[in-house]
């Protein structure tokens, strides 16, 4: 160890990176069941190749790579590179670092912490990196900033990206605050906010001169961060992912005494993170397109070897692609080796892998086919993605982004819209139909909170992007604050005053009920509270019951309702006597009743018993609760918890008047 | 790993290139020189056909990684055919001694093709050669800036299109004794044109930039067109940076003569068929061209950004190398000179 | 011719202008009156006269107003006489004295440039005096020969400052140095119209671009300028028009030298006031010089320009591939009718710098639904092969058949020839000129050259961000270059699908002006 040391600062600094190649989620089903994420071919190579050999290209000399499954696969598969003497591995040394228990990013980083690997500033990256940036630079530009500013943490790596870019994923979409010399001051991620609105606190204006607020910035997942990150991940146990970590930094500015940069890259330089499978499109179609050059598929991105032809209208075939006189290649498409298509299929936007068998007649747009697949003849793709050793029988239509899964068969004729699926039940429980001998369909999990549109709207913005489609974002932030608005409106906005008279008013019934104070004493009190909040008459009626009402939510809780209520109603007569005098305050008291029914099922329940028990108690008048009953609307179950006993009331009435008569 | 052990040394070198650690052609060369002069000198190999076969697989090697990168390839071709040479020469003269009767009979031509003899001088001949060569390579430059008040008169207006850093010498080298002007097109988006621009002025020559797109309009008042390039090609055309092809067409309108400075390392026998052809031009990244900056207008058009361009034979009026002027159509005899034609093929 | 000395009533006894003493006097009361004082002496030594420096006394008498611009010509003249006297003389003295003048002070220096820069400077302003000093010129001239050594190297220095950063090429080109030329310096005179002050700094910064737009909006200006015109009171409406028109478009032309469809619908409308029936009211003639001016607008531009996009469309058919440079707005016109009726073809934008103007159309064919494809200049050859015709508009049409057009087209109908792909020129005939012009030397326009150096796409900024400190480095910016008719295969008016050569049959076909 002490060797080790000596030898660390004998030599100049090595620079070093590390890729957390974990990905803790499932976004990526049923794909991810056997392959890794990194492994993941994106144009018809590994994942990791790029990342690999962006770190080598921007100048890094050691990489450790974290790995919490498919350790074996990942370690075989870097071993192969060395071989093929991989453009990385020359420059390069990769230590595959395990670790069989974590569970988020935030675990890798401590897990890391605690192995003592890191010795200078270090590039953190999370899966499934793609870029071109050269990272030397950038590196001494934050060592600069940590000698000015001494808690600097970590520098955020942004790029450019217009508004409406397919490659900003509108899932991460990012508001930034920044002082002009780059310090981050509100780092917000706004795609699953349905707001349209955002707040900025006060503060960040009135402490600095100037502000750059920024909103067309795409966050490219790398950063360049001080030792120091190490540790507060591990002094912080909530910081689970990455934007934990920065939320939290700029929370706690003073506390942690940390501060947070960022950095624009400029010029031709791209970086992107593939975390769903948008953005898997967005990146492949960017590479395909030569944004990433030198990464650059018909260069080879390791390998150093020619791998494709580069044609006309960016179609690269590689050079023992099969291809009849009437089949046509379009625009945007990758072949690769050993494939071959058969008579009028048309081809185009579209990622085709090694040995891949097309027939006749089929049109694939739109979507990626990986390795050794088969697919029939007369068949349709599109938006869609098949994985590996996949067989499709003839006359088969996937659309919509569907994903289909390693080693499925999908019998002939079969029709596949917006499904997963795999080609074995799955062991996890997750339930699964089954279409044919190697197919079952996943179900998506169907979530049991509110926020259910949430994780539809997740999974819309994660899947394939379809031109056809309106942008489910826009539409629903647009609805949803509709709905906001409107559930605002009914609910008018309580003045702060008259909120914290009911509190008091509660408070004051509480206190009064449990230490058996007089009534009277009671009502002095209310009153005075009045005064203090400068409450009008009406106010006070209606959150005098109001209070009353949720009295028992405050003193019993979890038990029923109506039996809570009846002493209280007994014991507070008195004030109720005092408050409810006439018609006016009847119709608050009323008001306040459907006020609390409306937002308490309990009392929706016994709202009629609750009115009956007032009537006799003459504290309301027949009249009065009719006349309100009218305007009740017709459709809410609290209308048909009171007809009853409205009904009650006129039988009682037309009885009592024909008895007067 | 049997890779790597066979040819290390050519890929390292292929992943300096890539890591652009090597830039200009004039490095490149001088590295490949050196690698092979490694490998002859510590190489494992007995006899001439060893050698060969050994740079023959580091040829095929480097073509198929870097297969617009001619000069290495180039050079070790030329490697090759001193190779022959020294064999043949070394046999034709111990030939006179050794001559052992199974060859007497045998026909001059035998000798030649037959490369798997030993001969024992051959590896300090070799060496002795290519430091020879290295001297070349070395003066190269030097000896076609001399070259340069032979074509240059006094108040001539010249045109030069981006940097080359063998222009750069030649025009340095007239400007002492010279008065001329120099006009340089920018040539973007690599804007390269810009740093000749400042070297020159630096030199005293008085210097005029201009846009790419304002080569016509200057074209007329142009006297000489004096550019770079980065490889010449086997029928004597060019496959020169991006928009020179335009400013030869420009200055075949107005009858100027265009001056193409080449090292002889530049000289390839490749033949361009089509303008599709498989790995002739690259097109680098288009974030040059349209920057990230013009949002959603980027996933809605293609982008090219092509690095080379073809300039036909009949628009370039003169070749100036270490050794002096040739005309296009002498091309060919150069790289019989400089290539054996067995080695034409890799 | 030596005692100049002896004669100068109008110029003093040191034989200096009242203005080059006015300005001594200013140097010597801060500093060095010893230096001054032995360096002229020295100069004026064969005149045998002492020269007591501030001879403030003598410049009192004289009236400023007379003197100094017919001094100030006689500056020029003298300058002139003494310039041609220096060639003749070849006596070391003379060189002898220049390199003395050399070696004067910098504040002489300064304040002789100065003297001879406000001394032009009132020359310009008031050339009707000069004819009353006809005797001051001759006396001037011989008195001022002795200052020959002074007046060098005052003389070459101005020279130096002003034609430093510039190509000799384009010397006449000109205007003046850009820093100076900015918007900063926009001076707004109280006689124009606010419109064209408005205009004239849209035209200086270059916000408004291409010769329909800049046409479009000089016509409204001027209908603004109608609408808010007064005669003044004893005046007549179309003189008095005219007069506030010429100062309007003076000072337009300061800003920016007027592109050929504006000088066109400039004569046009002044045919149309001498048209006018003198016997309406002011009122009835402004609205029929509007009425007018609308018409124009209507039939030579909109209605041409759909005349043309139909014309085109017809040579328009599915899968084309056409070729198109920067910006034009009768070639958007075209190409979005071409996709309004349904035919499928795909457009190529080549982009020029450094105005690159093949952003803005690219966005426009975007919006409008076209696939297009985006590449800058030199990658023409590149693309050239695929293209199946060329589309370029045209700032002017000349007399000979050579197209006027953004610089760099020129080069892409060169290509397109060489490639043998059509090349179509479409442009109205109201942009048709009788000039002629064979290179684009002669007439052009510069820009401004910082715009050259300016790279905005890459990371490092360029390497010549400090080209003001090198003398010996230029940009150049030219807006303009002349395609010659030779490379265009035909020309696409409202009137005809023309050869380039046609031209003149056209404009003598338009109504006499």
């Amino acid at each position: 160890m002490s060797q080790k040391l000596d030898k660390s600062v004998a030599q100049k600094e090595v620079v070093q990176a590390v890729v957390i190649a974990e990905h803790f989620g499932n976004e990526f089903m049923p794909i991810t069941d056997d392959t890794p994420l990194t492994l993941l071919p994106l144009l018809n190579v590994p994942l990791l190749e790029y990342t690999l050999e962006f770190l080598s290209l921007g100048g890094i000399e050691e990489t450790f790579l974290f790995c919490c499954s498919n350790v074996v696969m990942i370690k075989q598969h870097i071993n192969s590179s060395i071989e093929k003497s991989a453009g990385w591995s020359l420059t390069m040394k990769v230590h595959v670092i395990v670790s069989e228990t974590c569970r988020s990013f935030g675990d890798c980083i401590r897990d890391l912490d605690a192995k003592a690997l890191i010795r200078g500033d270090f590039v953190l990256l999370e899966p499934g990196i793609v870029g071109n940036i050269k990272l030397l630079p950038i590196i001494k530009k934050h060592n600069e900033t940590c000698n000015t500013d001494k808690g600097a943490a970590m520098t955020l790596i942004l790029q450019e990206a217009g508004l409406g870019q397919r490659g900003r994923c509108s899932f991460e979409e990012v508001l930034m605050v920044a002082t002009p010399n780059n310090r981050v001051l509100l780092h917000q991620k706004l795609g699953t906010s349905k707001k349209a609105k955002i707040e900025l606190p006060l503060e960040i204006l009135m402490d600095n001169a100037s502000v750059n607020i920024y909103h067309n910035l795409k966050d490219t997942h790398i950063s360049i961060c001080s030792p120091n990150v190490l540790s507060l991940f591990s002094d912080n146990f909530d910081f689970q992912t990455k934007d934990d970590f920065v939320r939290g930094l700029l929370i706690n500015e003073e506390i942690l005494g940390s501060t947070i940069y960022w950095h624009l890259i400029k010029g031709n330089q791209y970086g992107a993170a593939v975390t769903n499978w948008r953005m898997y499109q967005s990146v492949s179609r960017d590479i395909l397109h030569r944004w990433l050059y030198p990464l650059v598929p018909d260069m080879g991105i390791s390998s150093q070897q020619r791998s494709y032809i580069h044609l006309q209208n960016n179609v690269y075939r590689s050079k023992d692609v099969h291809l009849t006189q009437s089949n046509s290649l379009i625009e945007d498409v990758i072949i690769g080796g050993g494939s071959s298509v058969g008579d009028k299929t048309r081809i185009s936007r579209s990622i085709i892998g090694e040995s891949v068998k097309i027939g006749d007649n089929v049109i694939i747009e739109d979507s990626f086919v990986f390795s050794n697949t088969v697919i029939g003849d007369n068949s349709v793709i599109q938006h869609s993605i098949i994985g590996q050793k996949c067989v499709l029988e003839t006359g088969c239509i996937v659309t919509k982004a569907s994903v289909i899964g390693k080693g499925v068969v999908l019998p002939e004729n079969s029709i596949i819209e917006n499904y997963l699926i795999r080609s074995h039940s799955s062991k996890t429980g997750v339930a699964s139909n089954k279409l044919a001998k190697n197919a079952y369909h996943i179900k998506p999990e169907e979530s049991v909170e509110s926020d259910a549109e949430d994780d539809g709207l997740h999974r819309k913005l994660s899947r394939l992007y379809m031109p056809d489609e309106a942008e489910p974002s826009d539409d629903e932030s647009v609805k949803s604050s509709e709905s906001e608005d409107n559930l605002s409106y009914t609910i008018s906005p309580v003045p702060d005053d008259t909120n914290l008279f009911l509190t008091e008013v509660v408070d004051s019934l509480t206190r009064g009920f449990e230490d058996k104070l007089q009534c009277d004493n009671l009502i002095l009190e209310i009153n005075s509270s009045r005064y203090a909040y400068n409450v009008s008459v009406k106010e006070v009626n209606f959150n005098v019951i109001k209070a009353i009402l949720m009295l028992p939510f405050q003193l019993y809780l979890g038990q029923p309702y109506l039996p809570s209520l009846r002493p209280l109603l007994d014991y507070f007569s008195p004030i109720l006597k005092n408050y409810i005098r006439n018609i006016s305050a009847m119709v608050d008291c009323l008001q306040a009743i459907e006020d609390v029914a409306a937002n308490n099922n309990e009392l929706n329940e016994c709202v009629s018993a609750v009115l009956n028990w007032l009537y006799n108690k003459d504290h309301l008048s027949e009249d009065v609760i009719l006349n309100w009953f009218s305007g009740i609307d017709k459709n809410t179950r609290f209308y048909a918890r009171v007809e009853p006993f409205t009904n009650w009331l006129q039988q009682a009435e037309e009885a009592s008047s024909s008895e007067e008569d | 790993m049997l890779e790597m052990e066979l040819y290390s040394d050519v890929i390292k070198l292929i992943s300096d290139i890539r890591h652009s650690k090597l830039h200009n052609s004039y490095d490149i060369a001088i590295h490949t020189e050196k690698l092979i002069e490694k490998l002859i000198s510590e190489g494992k190999w007995n006899s001439a056909e060893d050698l060969m076969t050994l740079i023959k697989l580091r040829i095929t090697r480097f073509a198929n990684a870097l297969p617009q990168e001619a000069t290495s390839v180039n050079i070790m071709r030329h490697i090759l055919k001193i190779i022959r040479d020294e064999y043949d020469s070394g046999f034709k003269n111990k030939g006179e001694g050794q001559q052992s009767a199974h060859h007497l009979g045998s026909t001059t031509m035998d000798d030649c093709e037959d490369y798997s003899k030993v001969l024992p001088s051959l590896k300090s001949s070799l060496l002795d050669n290519l430091a020879e060569y290295k001297v070349e390579l070395e003066s190269s430059a030097d000896n076609i800036a001399a070259q340069a008040l032979e074509h240059i008169h006094a108040n001539e207006i010249i045109l030069t299109v981006g940097k080359s850093s063998t222009v750069e010498k030649f025009l340095k080298y007239a400007a002492k004794s010279r008065k001329f002007q120099v006009v340089v097109v920018e040539a973007a988006p690599r804007f390269l044109g810009h740093l000749m621009a400042s070297n020159l002025a630096k030199n005293n020559i008085e210097t005029t930039v201009i846009p790419d797109s304002a080569v016509f309009a200057m074209m007329s008042r142009v006297n000489k067109v004096i550019i770079g390039t980065h490889t010449v090609l086997a029928n004597g055309g060019l496959r020169a940076e991006s928009g020179v092809h335009m400013v030869a067409l420009a200055a075949k309108h107005y009858s100027i003569p265009i001056m193409v400075l080449a090292h002889m390392y530049k000289l390839s026998p490749m033949h361009l068929c089509s303008s599709e052809q498989d790995a002739f031009n690259i097109c680098a990244s288009p974030a040059d061209v349209l920057p990230y900056s013009s949002g959603p207008l980027l996933d809605k058009v293609h982008v090219y950004n092509p690095v080379f361009d073809y300039v036909p034979p009949e628009l370039v009026t003169l070749f100036i190398s270490h050794q002096g002027g040739n005309a296009p159509s002498y091309v060919y005899r150069l790289l019989s000179e400089l290539y054996h034609p067995d080695d034409q093929e890799l | 011719m030596d005692d100049k000395g002896k004669k100068g009533k109008k110029v003093g006894a040191d034989g200096l202008t009242k203005k080059e003493r006015r300005a001594l006097k200013v140097e010597t009361e801060k500093s060095t009156e010893i230096n001054k004082s032995s360096t002229i002496e020295k100069l004026s030594h064969p005149k045998k006269h002492v020269i007591p420096p501030p001879v403030s006394d003598n410049n009192k008498r004289v009236d400023p107003e007379q003197r100094t611009p017919a001094k100030s010509s006689s500056n020029v003249d003298t300058v002139k006489a003494v310039i041609s006297q220096n060639t003749n003389r070849k006596d070391a003295e003379k060189s002898e004295k220049i390199s003395a003048a050399s070696e004067l002070s910098k504040a002489e220096l300064k304040a002789q440039r100065r003297a001879v820069q406000e001394a032009q400077r009132q020359a310009k302003a008031s050339q009707k005096v000069v004819t009353n000093d006809n005797q001051t010129p001759k006396n001037n001239i011989r008195s001022n020969a002795a200052e020959p050594p002074k007046r060098i190297s005052p003389k070459k220095d101005l020279e130096k400052s002003p034609t430093k950063h510039r190509v000799q090429l384009f010397h006449h080109l000109y205007i003046e140095d850009f820093q100076v030329q900015s918007l900063k310096k926009y001076t707004i005179n109280k006689d124009i119209h606010p419109a064209f002050l408005q205009l004239g700094a849209q035209y200086l910064s270059r916000s408004i671009l291409g010769s329909n737009a800049r046409c479009l909006a000089m016509l409204s200006a001027l209908k603004t300028l109608i609408d808010d015109f007064q005669t003044p009171p004893k005046q007549e409406f179309c003189r008095s028009l005219e007069s506030t028109l010429k100062t309007s478009m003076n000072h337009l032309k300061t800003c920016r030298p007027f592109a050929v469809s504006m000088t066109n619908a400039l004569r046009r409308f002044k045919f149309f006031l001498t048209q006018i029936d003198t016997n309406l009211t002011d009122g009835a003639k402004q609205s029929s010089l509007q009425k007018r001016i609308d018409k124009y607008i209507e039939e030579e531009i909109v209605i041409a320009g759909q005349a043309i996009s139909n014309e085109v469309n017809k040579k328009i058919s599915d899968n084309d591939i056409i070729l198109i440079y920067g910006y034009s707005s009768l070639i958007l016109q075209i190409l979005i009718d071409a996709e309004k009726a349904g035919k499928k073809f795909r457009v190529i934008v080549l982009d020029g710098r450094p105005l690159l103007e093949g952003r803005e159309m690219l966005r426009r064919l975007v919006c409008a639904n076209i696939e297009c494809s985006y590449l800058l200049i030199n990658a023409v050859s590149f693309v050239m092969g695929r293209v199946t015709k060329v589309l370029l508009g045209a700032h002017a049409l000349l007399a000979n058949g050579y197209v006027m057009s953004r610089t760099g087209t020129a080069q892409v109908a060169l290509v397109a020839n060489s490639f043998k792909k059509p090349v179509l020129v479409c442009c109205e005939t109201y942009k048709f000129c009788e000039r002629v012009q064979t290179d684009s030397f002669v007439y052009n326009e510069i820009a401004d050259p910082d715009k050259v150096v300016t790279v905005d796409v890459s990371e490092k900024s360029s390497y010549l961000l400090n080209w003001r400190n090198n003398n010996y480095l230029t940009p150049l910016n030219l807006m303009y270059d002349v395609t010659p008719s030779d490379f265009v295969t035909a020309v696409v008016t409202e009137i005809a699908v023309l050869p380039c050569t046609s031209v003149p049959v056209i404009l003598r076909m338009r109504p006499v002006e």
